[in-house]
């Protein structure tokens, strides 16, 4: 009987640090830990204290990829906290935000991260000699959503424009202009990028977990909607707690979340899967011509939902800046009270909840808890690892690796710019 | 000929604002309408971005490893791209690597150079350590000078 042991030692980033530890012992995997550590943690005990006020910035600067999520996740559960209702061309405004963040942040991830796996290049910049116009395209729609999210937030990195209630400011008549020209030109990259997604030869493999996103009663989910799962769960995000509970496992300072005590699976593909009937007509036909049965329950076909979900962000974008009159208020009128909220909007990467408490009328935060995706998939990223070694058990070491290594990015977890780093110890018995 | 495009990386920490306060420095010794600068917060991927549509671009920005503290570093062009670590991920783009990028698709300015200020150990300080203060003024004035020349080639032509 051999066995093997493929460790990764220690991966240290400082947006995350991941590391992975696979024990195979003949036929059999003995153990498989994927160890995250989240830096969003300290964030919830930094925040104790904070005026209501201090939040959106704060949390903006969770992530520098997806920071829009973090504040309108907590833009909207301060709201709920307070009783604030946003008027509906703030909430326009909003959904134009998550747009450019899921254009820039799903645009880096396919052409960065995950392309280069699927062309058997070792990184984007190897990707770019060969196949420069494929990823002058990436560059293209991610600058675009970059644009957007630095018309919103003031400027693309850690935004400032956010609020509870409302925007500082608002795009004048002449920046939505100027934006939605170059958003106009670009429908048709985006096109183009769903249809290359579809073309690419990925692994074919199928993965068994509940799919738990957002849904919402007529648009597809950005920033409000019920939280639903593929299995019949349906409730409102103060219910969230109730369903899924966050366990410390000995090998991650990273929380397992589980719902009713199993893996479940969030992010683009679950959101698509959750919401194909909600995709806007001209998204829709695109997912059609992909050739794919849908629901998919193979992990590799996030990079066409990803794709998909650039269309219908730019597409959305379009629409919205079309029909956009400049409004003198940017923000509600906001009065904190003792109370407490929750909220769940969907960051590029899944599913992002936070609750914030406030024991107090003066609005500083008593108790602050968040749930990022990557948290919340990464039982099920183990649990997708275990199948991937058991279906390739017989492959070599390096194989195995590069596998495994694609598996994980393929999630795009917090800890992608470790996981090329991934160096495996195997040690065969 | 368009503007020269003085574009200043870092942050507002320590030695790591070397090149916000070098670009600040510039702004004040050029007239807007020939040179335009800005000053950028680990931009990433959409570094090319903000030289689109401009010829000359200059960089100022704190780097690490290769030489004492407060030594001045000048690349140009594609040579920058020597610095670039493979493994590219969306988390740590610096700008050696979106330069390579930049470079593989074709997305390269006509002339961009690079100046570096060597700094030591990044330091949660609003102030500049007294070595890279020292330095600032002799960074300063090779950007002034980079500029300075190129606007002389603006104006011959």
């Amino acid at each position: 009987m051999s066995e093997r042991r493929i460790e990764v030692p220690v991966l240290t980033r400082v947006e995350g640090e991941g590391a992975l530890y696979v024990h195979i012992d003949g036929e059999q995997v003995k153990d498989l830990r994927l160890n995250i550590f989240e830096p969003p943690r300290f964030f919830e005990k930094f925040l104790e204290g904070r005026s209501w006020k201090e939040v959106p910035d704060a949390v903006a600067r969770i992530c520098g990829i997806c920071p829009v999520a973090y504040q309108m996740s907590a833009v909207h559960a301060i709201e709920a906290a307070f009783g604030v209702a946003v008027t509906p061309e703030i909430r326009q405004l909003r959904r134009l935000n998550y747009c450019g963040e899921w254009m820039e942040s799903h645009s880096l991830h396919i052409h960065l991260l995950a392309a280069p796996d699927f062309l058997g290049y070792p990184d984007a910049i190897a990707l770019a000699q060969d196949h420069p116009d494929i990823v002058r395209r990436g560059m293209r729609l991610q600058g675009l959503g970059n644009s957007i999210l630095t018309t919103m937030g003031g400027r693309s990195i850690h935004p400032v424009n956010a609020r509870v209630g409302g925007y500082y400011r608002a795009p004048d008549r002449a920046e939505a202009a100027a934006l939605l020209t170059r958003l106009r030109d670009a429908v048709a990259d985006a096109e183009e990028l769903v249809r290359w997604t579809a073309s690419l030869e990925l692994p074919s493999i199928m993965r068994d977990a509940p799919f738990v996103s957002l849904r919402h009663a007529h648009e597809y989910p950005m920033n409000e909607g019920r939280i639903v799962s593929s299995e019949g769960l349906d409730i409102s995000a103060a219910e969230f707690e109730a369903h899924v509970e966050e366990q410390q496992v000995p090998h991650s300072t990273a929380l397992h979340a589980h719902l009713h005590g199993k893996p479940y699976w969030v992010g683009p593909l679950a959101r698509l899967n959750n919401n194909l009937d909600r995709l806007p007509a001209h998204t829709a036909r695109l997912l059609t011509q992909t050739g794919i049965v849908w629901p998919s329950r193979n992990p590799y076909h996030s990079v066409m939902a990803r794709a998909l979900e650039i269309h219908l962000a730019l597409t959305e974008a379009i629409s919205i800046l079309e029909n956009y009159q400049p409004s003198r208020h940017a923000h509600v009128a906001v009065t904190p009270r003792a109370g407490t909220g929750m909220a769940a909007t969907e960051a590029p990467r899944g599913m992002l909840w936070h609750r914030y408490e406030f024991t107090e009328d003066s609005g500083l935060v008593s108790r602050a808890r968040i749930i990022p995706p990557t948290s919340q998939n990464q039982a099920h990223i183990e649990a997708d690892l275990r199948a991937t070694v058991h279906e390739h058990i017989d492959w070599g070491d390096d194989a195995l690796r590069a596998r495994l290594e694609a598996g994980i990015r393929n999630y795009d977890p917090c800890i992608s710019c470790s996981t090329h780093f991934l160096q495996l110890t195997v040690v065969r018995t | 000929m368009n503007k020269v495009r003085v574009i200043g990386l870092g942050s507002p920490w320590g030695d790591d604002q070397a090149g916000w306060r070098a670009a600040a420095a510039l702004r004040e010794m050029f007239d807007e309408n020939a040179v335009d600068v800005r000053v950028l917060d680990r931009p990433g991927a959409a570094l090319p971005q903000h030289w689109q549509n401009s010829d000359w671009v200059v960089l100022l920005d704190a780097v690490r490893g290769v030489g004492e503290v407060g030594r001045i570093h000048a690349l140009e062009g594609a040579a920058i791209r020597r610095y670039a670590t493979s493994g590219l991920s969306s988390h740590n783009i610096g700008v050696a690597e979106a330069v390579a990028l930049a470079d593989a698709v074709g997305a390269l300015p006509r002339r961009l150079y690079l100046l570096g200020l060597e700094i030591g150990a990044p330091q949660p300080s609003a102030k500049l350590s007294p070595e890279v203060e020292c330095a600032l003024a002799p960074f300063t004035e090779a950007a002034r000078a980079k500029v300075a020349e190129w606007l002389s080639i603006r104006t011959e032509r």
